[in-house]
């Protein structure tokens, strides 16, 4: 038993030792990564030679003088508003439903249907009946992110609560565990890591969507900034605005990925084997 | 004193069949006693029904017909006393091995006692893996941290679903051995379900054979020496031919 206790222990630090190393390949990937999007676009700058393309170098500096005289920050707070504000309210539908399709049978059969046939729809095709019922405001912005995520998220949700060990349930049967209990110790925690790739999934959507309905009729946000510096022909500025709307989707979803680690550690521990 | 009060449970012509097949019976009036603080082993061929017996046993599941008895009284559903270990242990993956234990009195409301905690810990050998997640452990760890969590929710009765079918030879001797120290210790009776000639020999007082065709219990071994393997070779071999005749005769086709 001793003996036991010390190999697991043992193969405990080559794991930390492990995880230390992947840390720092994912830092020197990170490096890598970026420095290789910067070289690429200078090379494509300098061989094509175009305003339409300036270099890395020109779009950073305009992207710093836009941090430094605030013009960017209310079209970013906007865009970051929008997308949270639509994912949290699609999270707050979709977990509860998800999780009572997902343990009920009859739920499923009567939901699963509606769902099989609105799943697969682009929800931006929605746009124009959002635009006429909601109008162009932050309400049919925030709605059509909802609507995007909240599909995404219901399935995913719905078969990670389907997925559940169900001898786990039996478990907490035989412990007499109420109703609440049993979603506090089992579905809950056993959703959790379900709803975490479940969010980091829908990020590229709802940002794809809120760039889509800034774009129209729109006097905030990136999408909004973006177009807005086309228009203008000012493409240092345009660039700028991208690279800020790329940095904000990385940066919540690195957000996402840390609560993953947080919340989910056990998702991630091995077994020694025996 | 009367046999019913030796016995702390007391399956009595039990009949179940599954709600989506009722018109195929699993178990067929079967009776089975089982007396306080012995280990019976239930020996059968994976599928027969042993299972669905040890639900029934622990109130997960209610019979069509007949009765079961604790203590004397009708069993109408869980109680603090039955224990269940399933096959895959059911430790719950996010919860630390601590947290997997000291479960049962959270779920009641009652405060755990730390220093009992860590003396159950020390008793397991698995005050180093406290903090661990299950996923982290060996499977004779699980199998103690299961075993611990019965404890510590009082239980009297521990009924146990192939308890060694995951573990290598060496760690399956192991953790044998400690169990039938563990049941002793800590005064438990036991029911445990096996497919396997030689864990029923090792770990039962008795051995009650199930006969899968007629979903019920046939012979009933006793096995009273059983456990201190195998100090006389031949005398284990004879054991093990009659159970196989036995076997045989029930037309089970165990390991």
């Amino acid at each position: 038993m001793q003996s036991d206790n010390r190999r697991v222990s043992k193969a405990g630090e080559r794991k930390a030792a492990r995880r230390a190393g992947r840390g720092r390949s994912r830092a020197a990937g990170l490096l890598i990564s970026v420095a290789g999007i910067l070289i690429i676009w200078e090379i494509g700058a300098l061989l094509l030679n175009r305003y339409f393309l300036p270099d890395p170098i020109t779009s950073l500096k305009a992207m710093a003088g836009l941090f430094a005289d605030g013009s960017i920050w209310a079209h970013l707070l906007a865009s970051f508003r929008r997308v949270t504000a639509g994912t949290a309210l699609g999270l707050a539908c979709a977990a509860p439903l998800g999780i009572v399709m997902g343990r009920s049978g009859k739920a499923d059969g009567v939901l699963g249907a509606f769902f099989r046939f609105l799943y697969p729809v682009p929800k931006v095709v929605f746009m124009p009946i959002v635009v006429v019922m909601l109008g162009i405001g932050d309400g049919a912005k925030i709605f059509l992110i909802f609507l995007a995520v909240f599909f995404q998220l219901t399935i995913i949700i719905r078969d990670s609560a389907a997925a559940l060990d169900p001898e786990l349930s039996d478990v907490l049967k035989t412990m007499r565990a109420s109703r609440l209990q049993r979603l506090r110790h089992l579905i809950l925690p056993g959703c959790l890591p379900g709803i975490l790739t479940a969010l980091k999934a829908s990020l590229g959507t709802s940002v794809a969507l809120l760039m889509i309905t800034e774009l129209f009729a729109s006097t905030s946000g990136l999408g909004y900034f973006i177009m807005n510096s086309m228009d203008s022909r000012d493409y240092p500025q345009m660039y700028a605005g991208i690279i800020v709307l790329a940095l904000m989707s990385a940066a919540m979803y690195a957000f996402l990925e840390m609560l993953e680690a947080l919340l989910c550690r056990w998702h991630y521990a091995q077994g020694t084997g025996e | 004193m009367d046999e019913t009060e030796k016995n702390i449970i007391e399956v009595q012509d039990l009949d179940f069949a599954y709600a989506d097949q009722p018109d195929v019976p699993v178990l067929k009036g079967l009776n089975l006693s089982v007396r306080e603080g012995e280990c019976l082993a239930v020996l059968g061929e994976s599928g027969s029904g042993k299972s669905t017996l040890l639900k029934l046993m622990c109130g997960l599941l209610t019979p069509a017909a007949g009765r079961i008895l604790y203590k004397g009284r009708p069993l109408t559903g869980p109680g603090d006393e039955i224990s269940m270990i399933f096959q895959n242990y059911g430790l719950f993956p996010w919860k630390s091995v601590r947290a997997n234990i000291v479960l049962p009195l959270q779920l009641r409301g009652e405060k755990e006692d730390p220093d009992q905690v860590d003396r159950l810990l020390k008793y397991l050998g698995l005050t180093d893996c406290a903090r661990r997640y299950p996923a982290e452990l060996s499977g004779g760890q699980k199998q103690r941290a299961a075993l611990g969590r019965a404890v510590l929710g009082r239980s009297r009765l521990i009924l146990m679903d192939e308890p060694f079918s995951a573990l290598d030879i060496r760690n399956r001797e192991k953790l044998q051995r400690f169990m039938k120290d563990f049941f002793r210790d800590m005064k438990m009776t036991a029911v445990i379900v096996t497919h396997s000639i030689e864990e029923a020999l090792v770990m039962g007082d008795r051995i009650a054979i199930f006969n899968p065709a007629e979903g019920r219990l046939g012979h009933i071994i006793e096995n009273t020496d059983g456990g201190s393997l195998p100090a006389d070779s031949m005398d284990y071999y004879r054991r093990i031919r009659d159970i196989r005749a036995a076997l045989n005769e029930e037309g089970a086709d165990a390991v």
